[in-house]
């Protein structure tokens, strides 16, 4: 009976969250401030995205990826702590920043916001006072590309996105299969 | 060696507190309340903030952050009064919760020497909706750009709480004080607003009998109160269809008329016809006077990925959006939704004209007849009256928050 269970929940475990959709979503304009590694590309792999493109400049739904990046109340007394000691010793020991980095999906009609969704991540990086590179560091990066599963899955059940290509579907969807 | 340490100790600290100081949201201070007044108080209060306030966001590129200073500002509102009064509701012109205090909010704000100066303009009624006062509170809190938010929550919510400590200090409010005559949606919401001028305005056109108006989507949805201009006289409108895809609206009114545009029985558009459109310059309401222009349909296609849209040469200037294209035989083939926005094409040295998107007469149909509202279709040409048909159709849309 163990067993059974057992087998039971890794069955469940492996099934994915997010199902491949069956046909592509409409064009969809797409914005971000992500280098296209961490976001674009990885979304372009999926075939619901196929017609996900940055050169649609009157196309009315657009997709916003953005990341911020947020300090923390103990990573803002530790970050100016570090840059002190860092100084200190002329640059030998690294400069420490603890941040939250948010990267947040929102899909908008016409400028108007239609759903967003936002993931959160926390992130230590020690870089050398000579040396430091601003933007997201190569592991926070890969975290970004990493969102966009959750991203598909939140977006697939959405009921206003199923709203939005219902009334695509209605107007559009015959001249879309002429094409 | 000594006094350095010393030095640099409190240079340190100093700022240490000084980056934290602007990232945190406040707890403000402790005001005297009057003894006469009951804290937290019974009295219900319903708060109105224009919706441009209440859902502002925009993107900051310097900051590489969002700015939210609308979500702050809901949150002052209501961690401000929500300490002094039991209920503390936001206004909503549906709702038939009866308060006994309405609080008209007007925040305004600006940036100065690292700080945001905040402005809050306020006017009060009682729960009959007679006003019991007005006025204004201030704030100020010094801005960190990558984290706004605190700036924007402290600077609204110094002058929230100060009115909030006001209205029970000079008011002693109370229910029986204040009853609650007057539910949300019985308030007169022309008290709301400023009348006299409008955030915005935009054009119509009369699609039927009934008085129901056509105009673009944006230009009403996001109006608290919305009003048609026929014959010089103000008629208020409300929304009774809308859809954001297709940018385009139907509004209902009281008005009757028998000038009202058909539209082309067929859904076909001949590149290079003439068109003729009427609209409001955005300009003071009563002193507005429509535009007529006159031009070609350019192209069956608009930008690429555009929906539903095509190209039309006719000059138009804000505040034409939602009118109506008229072709050469007194038909409606469009709605007025756009134009080309040039400004990085003249950092280019590219500076094209007349570049005007209007709704194909297709997906207009399509959506009346989704929405089951009543439309004619021409069958009789009025050739050479195309102008007259489009003046005599076309209406002002004026937009209040």
């Amino acid at each position: 009976m163990k067993m059974i269970v057992n087998l039971l929940i890794l069955l469940g475990l492996s099934i994915p969250a997010y199902a491949e959709a069956d046909k592509p979503f409409p064009e969809i304009r797409y914005i971000s401030n992500l280098d296209d590694e961490a976001s674009f590309d990885v979304l372009k792999e999926h075939k619901a995205f196929d017609n996900l493109s940055k050169d649609l400049p009157g196309c009315p739904i657009s997709l916003v990826v953005s990341f911020e990046t947020m300090s923390t109340a103990g990573g803002a007394a530790a970050s100016f702590t570090s840059i002190m000691l860092s100084a200190g010793t002329l640059g030998v020991v690294p400069v420490v920043s603890n941040n939250d980095v948010v990267i947040k999906y929102k899909l908008r009609v016409h400028g108007n916001l239609i759903t967003e969704y936002s993931y959160v991540n926390n992130f230590t990086d020690a870089q050398f006072l000579y040396a430091i590179e601003h933007g997201l560091s190569k592991e926070a990066k890969v975290w970004a590309g990493s969102t966009v599963e959750n991203f598909l899955a939140d977006f697939s059940k959405d009921e206003k996105v199923k709203t939005l290509l219902e009334e695509y579907d209605y107007y559009f969807a015959e001249a879309a299969d002429k094409s | 060696m000594k006094l350095f340490k010393q030095v640099f100790c409190l240079l340190f600290i100093t700022l240490l507190v000084a980056s934290c100081a602007n990232t945190s949201r406040t707890k403000g201070k402790v005001y005297k309340i009057n003894k006469q007044v009951t804290v937290p108080n019974e009295t219900v209060v319903a708060i109105y903030l224009p919706k441009q306030i209440s859902e502002m966001e925009f993107w900051v590129n310097a900051a590489n952050s969002w700015h939210k200073p609308g979500s702050a500002i809901k949150d002052a509102v209501s961690t401000a009064f929500g300490q002094y009064f039991k209920q503390v509701v936001f206004f909503d012109k549906k709702s038939d919760i009866k308060p006994g205090l309405f609080i008209d909010l007007d925040p305004d704000w600006d940036f100065k020497s690292g700080n945001i100066l905040m402005d809050i303009e306020y006017k009060i009624f009682d729960g009959s909706g007679k006003e019991i006062t007005k006025g204004k509170v201030e704030g100020k809190s010094g801005m960190n750009f990558t984290n706004s938010d605190a700036a924007y929550y402290n600077s609204a919510y110094q002058g929230l709480q100060l009115l909030a400590v006001r209205i029970l200090n000079n008011n002693l409010p109370s229910p029986e004080k204040f009853p609650a005559n007057l539910s949300m949606n019985q308030f007169d919401l022309n008290h709301l607003v400023n009348i006299e001028k409008p955030i915005s305005s935009g054009t119509g056109f009369f699609l039927n009998q009934s008085g129901e108006v056509i105009t673009a989507n944006h230009v009403v949805d996001d109006c608290f109160i919305i009003k048609v201009k026929q014959d010089g006289f103000l008629e208020p409108a409300t929304i009774s269809h809308s859809s954001n895809l297709l940018d385009i609206a139907t509004l209902k009114t009281n008005a009757k008329t028998d000038n009202y545009l058909k539209l082309r029985d067929t859904d076909e558009l001949e590149l290079g016809e003439k068109i003729t459109t009427v609209s409001y310059p955005l300009k003071g309401l009563l002193e507005s006077s429509p535009n007529m222009t006159f031009g070609n349909l350019t192209s069956k296609k608009a930008l690429t990925g555009s929906l539903g849209l095509y190209q039309f040469s006719a000059p138009i200037q804000p505040g034409s959006s939602g009118g109506a294209i008229v072709s050469d035989n007194s038909e409606l083939i469009g709605v007025v939704t756009s134009t080309l926005n040039i400004t990085n094409l003249a950092k280019k040295g590219i500076i094209p004209q007349n570049v005007n998107f209007a709704l194909d007469v297709k997906y207009l149909r399509k959506f009346l007849d989704k929405n089951e509202v009543g439309y004619q279709t021409a069958t009789e040409f009025e050739a050479g009256k195309s102008s007259q048909t489009a003046l005599s159709t076309a209406v002002q849309i004026a937009c209040y928050q």
